[in-house]
């Protein structure tokens, strides 16, 4: 069965045809097809029953939880501003605001959480990755992303002799608008840092472009092969372009 | 435009509404309950904390989701529980529908599944927490790919991978415990011989 029927079969099995490719699907299927996607459904509705079964919220933690609710609840009451302070706030806060929607409009793509390092330490990056650590697994979780890359072990790098610690954390598929990048999540000199992927020609490719020009977190971009690849993060790291193998035959 | 709730009620209602299903999906997810007490206060307080991000008339559960995803990872990698990684492709060749013992799963699986008692749970706690989380948001909770995309920070193309791998496996590891310990069996049913006589019978008296 070719990749596109599975994933029409997937669809169809979740009810998430429209109606005209319901029709299209159920037509295309055989007798013998028809009796065995009856079972999968079957199937599927009794695991969603069997997973959906005898478990409730013990009593006594949600009633602690809603006391500590309440609890909260109570010291903001207790410490509330009089109503002319809270006038005063809200006038300088909606300045605030005003202020703050003028500078994001300007800087979108800066604040895409593709082009900057959300993780203030190598540990919270660590955290956010999707894949297993080390090379291969984040090799192999590239792969499935179709990002199709052989990775150099950070010691053979040029950058190694000046930069300690340089890791490869994991990796992790992230969103830049409608489009989508995959990131190899790395440590360098104890400071969290990115090589983001996006294929070249794309709108996150374009977003990437945009972002080293907005003077944020994108320290430099290289096309390599089928993809612009980035390095983002605060640290200074351009060296780590050079992790995909076979840029200099 | 974001109103705020009127007061706590509100907002800790809908909280008491659903409170079965939030700590349900994070049970599923991280499988210690010790463990899920922890995460799910953490979860339902770091909502009430932000609850002034939540729009009201928005999907709450979806909101709440959200939320309770991000826990769930962080506890499972807190934890120890290595179950992140995407599982590799080795043996997605294989479609299980063609494995031997599936045509009597298929055709009674609710019986099947009770036959298998506890061992769904133990297949299913070999899953990663995305193909967990993609497959209980999908088959309990019934959200869509989009919405799921949504709660996962996905694309929906790789919430349907997840799906599909997990569902997969999930079907491996089952078909398997069943194969050993005899639910199922692995020569052809009774009808599926007959079929297959007919249509020998039948091709050979078309052959001169």
């Amino acid at each position: 069965m070719n990749l596109d029927r599975e994933k029409m079969r997937q669809a169809y099995l979740d009810g998430e045809l429209s109606a005209s490719e319901t029709a299209e699907f159920e037509a295309s299927l055989s007798a013998a097809e028809r009796e065995q996607l009856e079972g999968e459904l079957g199937l599927e509705a009794g695991l969603g029953e069997v997973l959906s079964r005898g478990v409730d919220c013990p009593e006594a933690l949600w009633k602690a939880l809603e006391s500590r609710m309440a609890g909260a609840q109570s010291d903001k009451t207790r410490h509330r501003f009089p109503a002319w302070r809270l006038v005063a706030l809200g006038a300088a806060a909606a300045g605030i605001v005003f202020a703050l929607g003028l500078f994001a409009s300007q800087t979108d793509t800066v604040s895409s959480p593709a082009v900057v390092v959300a993780a203030e330490t190598v540990d919270e990056l660590a955290l956010m990755s999707l894949s297993g650590p080390g090379i291969e697994e984040a090799e192999s979780y590239l792969r499935d992303h179709h990002v199709e890359v052989q990775l150099l072990q950070p010691a053979k790098l040029g950058m190694a002799s000046i930069h300690g610690g340089i890791t490869v954390l994991g990796a992790r598929e992230e969103a830049v608008g409608t489009d989508r990048v995959v990131s190899l999540l790395m440590a360098c000199c104890n400071h969290p840092v990115k090589v983001v992927f996006a294929r070249k020609g794309s709108a996150a490719a374009e977003a990437i472009g945009k972002a080293v020009g907005d003077g944020g977190q994108v320290q430099a971009t290289r096309v390599i092969g089928d993809y612009v690849a980035a390095v983002v993060g605060t640290h200074s790291a351009h060296g780590l372009l050079d992790i995909v193998a076979g840029q200099h035959v | 435009m974001r109103h705020k709730w009127r007061g706590m009620d509100e907002f800790q209602q809908k909280l008491t509404t659903h409170r079965n299903e939030f700590y349900r999906f994070i049970l599923r997810n991280v499988w210690d309950s010790g463990v899920a007490d922890d995460v799910f206060s953490s979860a339902v307080l770091a909502a009430y904390e932000n609850r002034h991000k939540y729009t009201p008339g928005t999907n709450f559960r979806a909101w709440m989701y959200r939320i309770l995803a991000n826990k769930c990872f962080v506890a499972n990698r807190e934890t120890g529980r290595r179950f992140d990684s995407l599982d590799d492709s080795a043996g997605a060749d294989i479609s299980v529908a063609e494995s031997p013992g599936y045509g009597d799963v298929l055709a009674d699986p609710r019986g099947f599944l009770e036959q298998c008692g506890d061992e769904v749970f133990k297949a299913f706690r070999t899953l990663s927490t995305a193909q967990r989380s993609c497959i209980l948001l999908r088959d309990v909770e019934r959200f869509s790919y989009q919405e799921i995309a949504g709660i996962l920070e996905l694309p929906a193309g790789t919430v349907m991978t997840h799906l599909a791998r997990g569902r997969k496996k999930l079907r491996e590891a089952l078909l398997s415990y069943a194969v050993d310990s005899g639910i199922v069996r692995t020569y052809p049913r009774l009808h599926e011989r007959k079929r297959d006589n007919e249509s020998d019978q039948t091709g050979s008296s078309a052959t001169p």
